[in-house]
């Protein structure tokens, strides 16, 4: 199968994903703080340091599941353009401390979590060798 | 075991990733071909990058350009064992490099206790530089 269709599994389903979960949690939060994109944006991020520091380390994930998970789920599942809208109208409201909380957390806690997908990767793998 | 050392040719095959051969991974076909046939060995690497007759390139380093990494298969064999696979081969691959080097093997065992080895079984230290 073409790569481009393993993507855009991937994506659908992760774009759809994105639409439950940061319904649910934007929902229980209110109109103050962007926390639905907040935390698909962490969590996706965690997941992709996950899957791309295990799956290169390993044999047993395909070029293509690799691109299904990665660039498709993770890449629908996380947004950059979400996160731009929301700081830019937390900006125009003049609500500059929101928009620089949450510019600041979702830029440097997105890194955090990468990192701490990439030791929860070498934890598996670690795992995976004793066994 | 002994018998295997001395002068041999290494074969290194370089190939994508996500290269097929009926369907399957073309490494792992190399590799499942090699041991049926009884060859001495077969090991399969994993480049995080590289470019080949395409000129695309392909790295660990970003996503969207990870997702052909370059593979590369090497076997040490007799002249002869490595010659007559080449046709076989040549029908599995796409493109693709493929080289011979000569290797002078200085030991090749399964794991056994050093009490428990035949005679022959050391590394040559005299065939070393």
């Amino acid at each position: 199968m073409k790569l481009f269709v393993y993507v855009a599994i991937g994506a659908a389903i992760g774009g759809v994903a994105r639409l439950a979960l940061s319904g649910f949690v934007q929902q229980r939060a209110g109109a103050d703080f962007p926390a639905g994109t907040l935390v698909v944006n962490l969590t996706g991020s965690f997941l992709l340091g996950v899957l791309i520091r295990y799956a290169l380390q390993s044999a047993s994930v395909s070029p293509e599941m690799r691109a299904m998970l990665t660039t498709g789920f993770c890449g629908g599942y996380t947004t950059f353009s979400t996160f731009s809208y929301e700081s830019a109208v937390l900006l125009q409201d003049g609500e500059y401390g929101r928009a620089g909380l949450y510019i600041g957390v979702s830029v440097f806690g997105a890194l955090l979590a990468t990192f701490a997908g990439f030791a929860c990767a070498e934890w598996l793998l670690h795992l995976r060798a004793r066994v | 075991m002994h018998g295997f050392k001395g002068e041999r040719v290494l074969m290194r095959i370089h190939i994508g990733e996500r290269d097929k051969y009926s369907g399957k991974p073309l490494y792992q076909q190399i590799v499942e071909l090699l041991r049926a046939r009884h060859y001495a060995g077969a090991t399969v690497f994993r480049g995080i990058m590289g470019f080949g007759p395409t000129s695309k390139l392909h790295t660990d380093r970003f996503l969207e350009l990870s997702v052909d990494l370059p593979i590369v298969v090497e076997c040490v064999d007799t002249e002869e064992r490595i010659q007559a696979i080449l046709p076989e081969l040549d029908g599995m691959l796409g493109g693709g490099l493929i080289t011979l080097e000569r290797a002078r093997v200085i030991m090749y065992r399964p794991e056994l206790a050093p009490g428990e080895r035949p005679d022959g079984w050391a590394i040559d230290t005299d065939a070393a530089g």
